[in-house]
Protein backbone atom coordinates (compact mmCIF):
# COMPACT_ATOMS: atom_id res chain seq x y z
CA UNK A 1 0.00 0.00 0.00
CA UNK A 2 2.80 2.04 1.23
CA UNK A 3 4.80 1.56 -1.97
CA UNK A 4 1.60 2.77 -3.93
CA UNK A 5 1.04 5.58 -2.71
CA UNK A 6 5.04 6.37 -3.20
CA UNK A 7 4.61 5.43 -6.11
CA UNK A 8 1.74 8.14 -6.94
CA UNK A 9 3.28 10.94 -5.06
CA UNK A 10 6.10 10.15 -6.93
CA UNK A 11 4.12 10.34 -10.86
CA UNK A 12 2.66 13.44 -9.32
CA UNK A 13 5.59 15.21 -8.01
CA UNK A 14 7.68 14.35 -11.27
CA UNK A 15 4.84 15.21 -13.86
CA UNK A 16 4.41 18.42 -11.93
CA UNK A 17 8.08 19.05 -11.75
CA UNK A 18 8.26 18.70 -15.51
CA UNK A 19 5.48 20.71 -16.10
CA UNK A 20 7.48 23.33 -13.92
CA UNK A 21 10.72 23.14 -15.57
CA UNK A 22 9.05 23.39 -18.98
CA UNK A 23 7.08 26.93 -18.12
CA UNK A 24 9.74 28.41 -15.46
CA UNK A 25 12.80 28.62 -18.02
CA UNK A 26 13.99 31.05 -16.64
CA UNK A 27 13.76 33.47 -13.02
CA UNK A 28 12.67 36.72 -14.33
CA UNK A 29 10.65 39.46 -12.05
CA UNK A 30 9.54 42.87 -13.11
CA UNK A 31 7.77 45.33 -11.27
CA UNK A 32 6.18 48.51 -13.13
CA UNK A 33 4.24 51.73 -12.55
CA UNK A 34 0.93 52.29 -14.68
CA UNK A 35 -1.21 55.39 -15.75
CA UNK A 36 1.20 58.08 -15.80
CA UNK A 37 -0.02 61.15 -17.27
CA UNK A 38 -0.08 65.19 -17.53
CA UNK A 39 -3.35 66.65 -19.00
CA UNK A 40 -2.77 70.42 -19.32
CA UNK A 41 -5.42 73.09 -17.58
CA UNK A 42 -6.71 76.01 -19.58
CA UNK A 43 -7.12 79.48 -19.45
CA UNK A 44 -9.65 80.66 -21.68
CA UNK A 45 -11.34 83.91 -21.99
CA UNK A 46 -14.40 85.50 -24.54
CA UNK A 47 -16.61 87.97 -24.40
CA UNK A 48 -19.94 89.18 -26.83
CA UNK A 49 -18.86 92.09 -28.15
CA UNK A 50 -19.15 90.16 -31.80
CA UNK A 51 -16.25 93.11 -32.69
CA UNK A 52 -18.38 96.22 -32.17
CA UNK A 53 -16.69 98.99 -30.48
CA UNK A 54 -17.66 100.29 -27.08
CA UNK A 55 -17.64 103.78 -27.79
CA UNK A 56 -17.29 105.46 -31.22
CA UNK A 57 -17.58 108.91 -31.48
CA UNK A 58 -16.13 110.09 -34.77
CA UNK A 59 -18.77 112.92 -35.79
CA UNK A 60 -16.87 115.73 -33.47
CA UNK A 61 -17.87 114.95 -30.27
CA UNK A 62 -18.41 118.12 -28.05
CA UNK A 63 -17.64 118.44 -23.94
CA UNK A 64 -20.13 115.96 -21.90
CA UNK A 65 -20.96 113.60 -25.14
CA UNK A 66 -20.55 110.25 -24.59
CA UNK A 67 -21.35 106.66 -25.83
CA UNK A 68 -21.80 103.37 -23.84
CA UNK A 69 -22.20 99.94 -24.38
CA UNK A 70 -22.00 96.66 -22.41
CA UNK A 71 -19.85 93.25 -22.93
CA UNK A 72 -20.27 90.22 -21.08
CA UNK A 73 -16.87 89.10 -20.57
CA UNK A 74 -16.54 84.99 -19.47
CA UNK A 75 -13.92 82.92 -17.88
CA UNK A 76 -14.64 79.14 -19.46
CA UNK A 77 -10.59 78.16 -18.33
CA UNK A 78 -10.28 74.76 -16.26
CA UNK A 79 -7.90 76.63 -13.75
CA UNK A 80 -9.12 78.80 -11.70
CA UNK A 81 -7.75 82.62 -12.87
CA UNK A 82 -6.97 85.72 -12.26
CA UNK A 83 -8.56 88.52 -14.67
CA UNK A 84 -7.14 92.16 -15.63
CA UNK A 85 -8.00 94.73 -18.03
CA UNK A 86 -6.01 97.06 -19.61
CA UNK A 87 -5.65 99.19 -22.50
CA UNK A 88 -3.53 99.40 -25.96
CA UNK A 89 -1.94 102.83 -26.70
CA UNK A 90 -3.75 105.96 -26.95
CA UNK A 91 -3.64 109.28 -28.54
CA UNK A 92 -3.28 112.67 -27.64
CA UNK A 93 -6.87 113.05 -26.69
CA UNK A 94 -6.41 110.27 -24.01
CA UNK A 95 -6.50 112.82 -20.49
CA UNK A 96 -9.79 114.32 -21.92
CA UNK A 97 -12.19 110.97 -22.30
CA UNK A 98 -13.08 109.98 -19.06
CA UNK A 99 -13.69 106.18 -18.79
CA UNK A 100 -16.77 104.97 -16.06
CA UNK A 101 -16.84 100.69 -15.90
CA UNK A 102 -19.87 99.62 -14.33
CA UNK A 103 -19.86 95.91 -12.83
CA UNK A 104 -23.69 94.13 -13.66
CA UNK A 105 -25.39 91.40 -15.22
CA UNK A 106 -27.31 91.04 -18.47
CA UNK A 107 -26.81 89.88 -22.26
CA UNK A 108 -27.40 92.79 -24.39
CA UNK A 109 -24.19 94.93 -26.22
CA UNK A 110 -26.47 97.89 -25.64
CA UNK A 111 -27.28 97.82 -22.43
CA UNK A 112 -30.87 96.47 -22.20
CA UNK A 113 -31.69 94.31 -19.15
CA UNK A 114 -28.03 95.69 -17.49
CA UNK A 115 -28.50 95.26 -13.87
CA UNK A 116 -25.50 96.56 -12.05
CA UNK A 117 -24.37 94.94 -9.19
CA UNK A 118 -22.24 97.61 -7.07
CA UNK A 119 -24.89 100.05 -6.84
CA UNK A 120 -24.59 102.25 -9.61
CA UNK A 121 -20.78 102.94 -8.46
CA UNK A 122 -18.46 102.52 -11.47
CA UNK A 123 -15.83 100.06 -10.55
CA UNK A 124 -13.15 102.13 -12.69
CA UNK A 125 -13.73 106.03 -13.23
CA UNK A 126 -10.08 106.95 -14.81
CA UNK A 127 -9.00 109.15 -17.78
CA UNK A 128 -8.46 106.95 -20.74
CA UNK A 129 -4.92 108.55 -20.25
CA UNK A 130 -4.59 106.98 -16.75
CA UNK A 131 -6.02 103.74 -17.62
CA UNK A 132 -3.76 100.75 -17.21
CA UNK A 133 -1.83 99.77 -20.69
CA UNK A 134 -0.65 95.96 -19.52
CA UNK A 135 -1.28 93.54 -17.11
CA UNK A 136 1.19 94.73 -14.49
CA UNK A 137 -0.72 98.12 -14.44
CA UNK A 138 -4.27 96.85 -15.62
CA UNK A 139 -7.18 96.82 -13.18
CA UNK A 140 -8.09 93.80 -11.14
CA UNK A 141 -11.45 92.69 -11.94
CA UNK A 142 -13.17 90.21 -9.46
CA UNK A 143 -15.88 87.67 -10.41
CA UNK A 144 -19.76 87.97 -9.59
CA UNK A 145 -19.17 86.38 -6.23
CA UNK A 146 -16.92 89.40 -5.68
CA UNK A 147 -13.78 86.92 -5.38
CA UNK A 148 -10.50 87.33 -7.29
CA UNK A 149 -10.24 83.97 -8.55
CA UNK A 150 -12.46 83.18 -11.65
CA UNK A 151 -13.34 79.57 -12.12
CA UNK A 152 -14.93 77.85 -14.88
CA UNK A 153 -18.37 78.95 -16.39
CA UNK A 154 -17.88 82.71 -14.49
CA UNK A 155 -19.24 85.85 -16.40
CA UNK A 156 -19.29 89.87 -15.46
CA UNK A 157 -20.77 92.14 -17.75
CA UNK A 158 -19.19 95.70 -17.82
CA UNK A 159 -21.15 98.45 -18.91
CA UNK A 160 -18.55 100.93 -20.17
CA UNK A 161 -18.66 104.79 -20.99
CA UNK A 162 -16.34 106.85 -22.62
CA UNK A 163 -17.16 110.62 -21.89
CA UNK A 164 -15.37 113.84 -23.64
CA UNK A 165 -14.55 116.51 -20.44
CA UNK A 166 -14.78 119.55 -20.83
CA UNK A 167 -11.57 121.30 -21.38
CA UNK A 168 -10.62 123.29 -24.00
CA UNK A 169 -7.61 121.97 -24.25
CA UNK A 170 -9.05 118.71 -25.73
CA UNK A 171 -10.02 120.33 -28.85
CA UNK A 172 -9.18 118.79 -32.42
CA UNK A 173 -7.69 116.10 -30.52
CA UNK A 174 -8.03 112.12 -31.03
CA UNK A 175 -7.89 109.47 -29.05
CA UNK A 176 -7.41 107.29 -32.40
CA UNK A 177 -8.47 103.98 -32.27
CA UNK A 178 -7.87 101.72 -29.21
CA UNK A 179 -8.39 98.02 -27.89
CA UNK A 180 -9.89 97.62 -24.43
CA UNK A 181 -8.14 94.02 -23.48
CA UNK A 182 -9.69 91.77 -20.56
CA UNK A 183 -6.54 89.24 -20.01
CA UNK A 184 -6.83 85.82 -17.28
CA UNK A 185 -3.62 84.31 -16.13
CA UNK A 186 -3.85 80.84 -13.97
CA UNK A 187 -3.16 81.69 -10.08
CA UNK B 1 -6.24 -11.44 1.27
CA UNK B 2 -9.25 -9.05 1.66
CA UNK B 3 -7.51 -6.72 4.05
CA UNK B 4 -4.69 -6.40 1.13
CA UNK B 5 -7.39 -5.46 -1.78
CA UNK B 6 -9.24 -2.41 0.45
CA UNK B 7 -5.51 -1.27 1.27
CA UNK B 8 -4.90 -1.22 -2.04
CA UNK B 9 -8.37 0.51 -2.86
CA UNK B 10 -7.19 3.04 0.16
CA UNK B 11 -4.15 3.68 -1.62
CA UNK B 12 -5.34 4.35 -5.15
CA UNK B 13 -7.98 6.86 -3.67
CA UNK B 14 -5.10 8.52 -1.27
CA UNK B 15 -2.75 8.73 -5.13
CA UNK B 16 -5.82 10.07 -6.82
CA UNK B 17 -6.45 12.78 -4.17
CA UNK B 18 -3.41 13.28 -3.86
CA UNK B 19 -2.68 14.06 -7.50
CA UNK B 20 -5.89 15.93 -7.93
CA UNK B 21 -4.76 18.33 -4.89
CA UNK B 22 -1.59 18.90 -6.54
CA UNK B 23 -3.50 19.76 -10.09
CA UNK B 24 -5.74 22.32 -8.18
CA UNK B 25 -3.29 23.92 -6.39
CA UNK B 26 -1.38 24.35 -9.48
CA UNK B 27 -4.30 25.71 -11.59
CA UNK B 28 -4.85 28.34 -8.76
CA UNK B 29 -1.17 29.71 -8.17
CA UNK B 30 -1.12 30.45 -11.52
CA UNK B 31 -4.35 32.01 -11.97
CA UNK B 32 -3.96 35.74 -12.93
CA UNK B 33 -6.76 38.06 -10.81
CA UNK B 34 -9.82 39.02 -11.60
CA UNK B 35 -9.53 43.13 -12.46
CA UNK B 36 -11.33 44.81 -10.31
CA UNK B 37 -13.79 46.70 -12.33
CA UNK B 38 -17.24 47.53 -12.42
CA UNK B 39 -19.73 45.98 -14.44
CA UNK B 40 -20.75 49.66 -16.10
CA UNK B 41 -19.48 52.75 -17.88
CA UNK B 42 -20.10 56.35 -16.09
CA UNK B 43 -20.46 58.82 -18.56
CA UNK B 44 -20.54 62.87 -18.27
CA UNK B 45 -21.07 65.16 -21.38
CA UNK B 46 -20.42 68.47 -20.13
CA UNK B 47 -21.08 72.12 -21.98
CA UNK B 48 -19.29 75.12 -20.52
CA UNK B 49 -19.80 79.24 -20.68
CA UNK B 50 -18.01 80.81 -24.08
CA UNK B 51 -17.79 84.40 -24.59
CA UNK B 52 -20.29 84.17 -27.81
CA UNK B 53 -22.60 81.23 -25.80
CA UNK B 54 -24.60 81.25 -22.36
CA UNK B 55 -25.26 77.66 -21.68
CA UNK B 56 -28.14 76.79 -19.05
CA UNK B 57 -27.46 74.60 -17.49
CA UNK B 58 -24.26 74.26 -18.08
CA UNK B 59 -21.43 71.40 -16.62
CA UNK B 60 -22.56 68.30 -16.82
CA UNK B 61 -26.00 67.80 -18.77
CA UNK B 62 -25.46 64.27 -19.93
CA UNK B 63 -25.29 61.98 -16.90
CA UNK B 64 -24.99 58.46 -16.67
CA UNK B 65 -23.69 56.49 -14.02
CA UNK B 66 -24.29 52.87 -14.68
CA UNK B 67 -24.05 52.55 -18.89
CA UNK B 68 -24.36 48.99 -19.96
CA UNK B 69 -25.31 47.33 -23.13
CA UNK B 70 -28.26 46.28 -21.51
CA UNK B 71 -31.75 46.94 -23.57
CA UNK B 72 -32.87 49.52 -21.33
CA UNK B 73 -29.39 50.48 -19.63
CA UNK B 74 -27.69 51.56 -22.47
CA UNK B 75 -28.21 54.94 -23.25
CA UNK B 76 -28.35 58.44 -21.95
CA UNK B 77 -29.92 61.81 -22.84
CA UNK B 78 -29.40 65.26 -21.99
CA UNK B 79 -30.59 68.42 -23.00
CA UNK B 80 -29.54 72.25 -22.35
CA UNK B 81 -30.11 75.55 -23.63
CA UNK B 82 -27.52 77.37 -25.74
CA UNK B 83 -27.90 81.10 -26.24
CA UNK B 84 -26.30 83.27 -29.11
CA UNK B 85 -25.20 86.31 -26.30
CA UNK B 86 -24.29 88.64 -29.50
CA UNK B 87 -25.82 90.62 -31.00
CA UNK B 88 -24.70 89.36 -34.26
CA UNK B 89 -26.09 85.99 -36.00
CA UNK B 90 -23.28 83.11 -35.63
CA UNK B 91 -22.82 79.60 -36.79
CA UNK B 92 -21.91 76.78 -34.97
CA UNK B 93 -19.50 73.56 -35.13
CA UNK B 94 -19.14 71.16 -32.02
CA UNK B 95 -17.05 68.52 -31.12
CA UNK B 96 -16.32 66.17 -28.54
CA UNK B 97 -12.66 66.54 -26.36
CA UNK B 98 -12.92 62.93 -24.71
CA UNK B 99 -10.96 62.41 -21.53
CA UNK B 100 -9.60 58.67 -23.12
CA UNK B 101 -10.12 57.11 -26.69
CA UNK B 102 -10.44 53.68 -24.99
CA UNK B 103 -14.22 54.61 -26.17
CA UNK B 104 -14.04 56.17 -29.49
CA UNK B 105 -15.06 52.88 -31.11
CA UNK B 106 -17.84 51.63 -28.81
CA UNK B 107 -20.01 54.78 -27.89
CA UNK B 108 -22.21 56.19 -30.41
CA UNK B 109 -23.69 59.54 -30.10
CA UNK B 110 -26.04 61.65 -31.85
CA UNK B 111 -26.44 65.42 -31.07
CA UNK B 112 -28.61 68.19 -32.53
CA UNK B 113 -29.21 71.63 -32.10
CA UNK B 114 -32.19 73.73 -32.52
CA UNK B 115 -33.49 70.32 -33.61
CA UNK B 116 -31.35 70.02 -36.68
CA UNK B 117 -29.15 66.65 -36.28
CA UNK B 118 -25.56 67.33 -36.50
CA UNK B 119 -23.76 64.48 -35.51
CA UNK B 120 -25.05 60.88 -35.78
CA UNK B 121 -21.59 58.98 -35.63
CA UNK B 122 -19.07 56.97 -33.08
CA UNK B 123 -17.69 59.24 -30.10
CA UNK B 124 -14.39 58.99 -31.93
CA UNK B 125 -16.33 60.53 -35.08
CA UNK B 126 -17.26 63.52 -32.75
CA UNK B 127 -13.84 64.73 -32.40
CA UNK B 128 -13.54 66.47 -35.55
CA UNK B 129 -15.77 69.20 -35.66
CA UNK B 130 -19.33 68.83 -37.03
CA UNK B 131 -19.63 69.58 -41.09
CA UNK B 132 -22.60 71.07 -41.00
CA UNK B 133 -23.11 74.45 -39.20
CA UNK B 134 -26.19 75.58 -37.59
CA UNK B 135 -26.77 79.45 -37.20
CA UNK B 136 -27.72 80.82 -33.78
CA UNK B 137 -29.68 83.83 -34.14
CA UNK B 138 -28.71 86.65 -31.30
CA UNK B 139 -30.56 86.21 -28.50
CA UNK B 140 -32.04 83.15 -28.67
CA UNK B 141 -31.86 80.12 -26.94
CA UNK B 142 -31.67 76.72 -29.12
CA UNK B 143 -31.52 73.49 -27.47
CA UNK B 144 -28.48 71.26 -28.05
CA UNK B 145 -30.00 67.62 -27.05
CA UNK B 146 -26.87 64.81 -26.78
CA UNK B 147 -27.57 61.02 -26.75
CA UNK B 148 -25.10 58.12 -26.19
CA UNK B 149 -25.23 55.24 -26.23
CA UNK B 150 -23.88 51.55 -26.10
CA UNK B 151 -24.94 49.27 -29.05
CA UNK B 152 -26.01 46.17 -27.79
CA UNK B 153 -23.65 43.27 -28.06
CA UNK B 154 -20.72 45.69 -27.15
CA UNK B 155 -18.80 43.61 -25.02
CA UNK B 156 -18.35 44.24 -21.74
CA UNK B 157 -14.56 44.45 -21.62
CA UNK B 158 -14.65 47.56 -23.65
CA UNK B 159 -16.76 49.76 -21.06
CA UNK B 160 -16.56 48.51 -17.77
CA UNK B 161 -15.52 49.68 -15.02
CA UNK B 162 -14.49 53.37 -17.29
CA UNK B 163 -15.00 56.63 -16.26
CA UNK B 164 -15.40 58.98 -19.09
CA UNK B 165 -15.98 62.88 -19.40
CA UNK B 166 -16.70 64.55 -22.82
CA UNK B 167 -16.00 68.13 -22.90
CA UNK B 168 -17.92 69.39 -25.86
CA UNK B 169 -16.09 72.57 -27.71
CA UNK B 170 -17.99 74.83 -29.33
CA UNK B 171 -16.77 76.82 -32.80
CA UNK B 172 -18.30 79.65 -33.37
CA UNK B 173 -17.94 82.38 -36.58
CA UNK B 174 -20.22 85.45 -37.28
CA UNK B 175 -23.15 84.35 -40.35
CA UNK B 176 -24.15 86.80 -42.38
CA UNK B 177 -27.25 88.87 -40.95
CA UNK B 178 -29.78 86.87 -43.50
CA UNK B 179 -28.17 83.74 -42.78
CA UNK B 180 -30.94 80.86 -42.53
CA UNK B 181 -30.84 78.34 -39.88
Amino acid sequence: MIRKLLASVAVVAGLGSFAALGVYSAFSNTTTNDNNRIQAGTVVIGDNDANAALYSITSGAKPGDYQEHCIKVTYSGSLPANVKVYRSTVGALGPYVQVKVYKGTGNAFDCTGFTDTNGGTPIIDTTLNSFGTNWAGGTQLTNASGSNTWSQNDAVTYRIRGTLNDDNSAQGLDTNLHTFTWEAQNT
Amino acid sequence: MSTKRSADRWASRAGFGLGAAGAVAFVLSSAVPAAPVGHALELRVVANLTGRLDVRPFGSFVRADALRAVPGHNQALGRTAITNQTARPLTLRLRALPSEGGLDRVLRVAVSVGGRAVADTTLGGLRAFTRTPVVLPPNQASELVVRAWLPPGTPRRAYAGRTLDVPLEFQTDFAPKDAAR
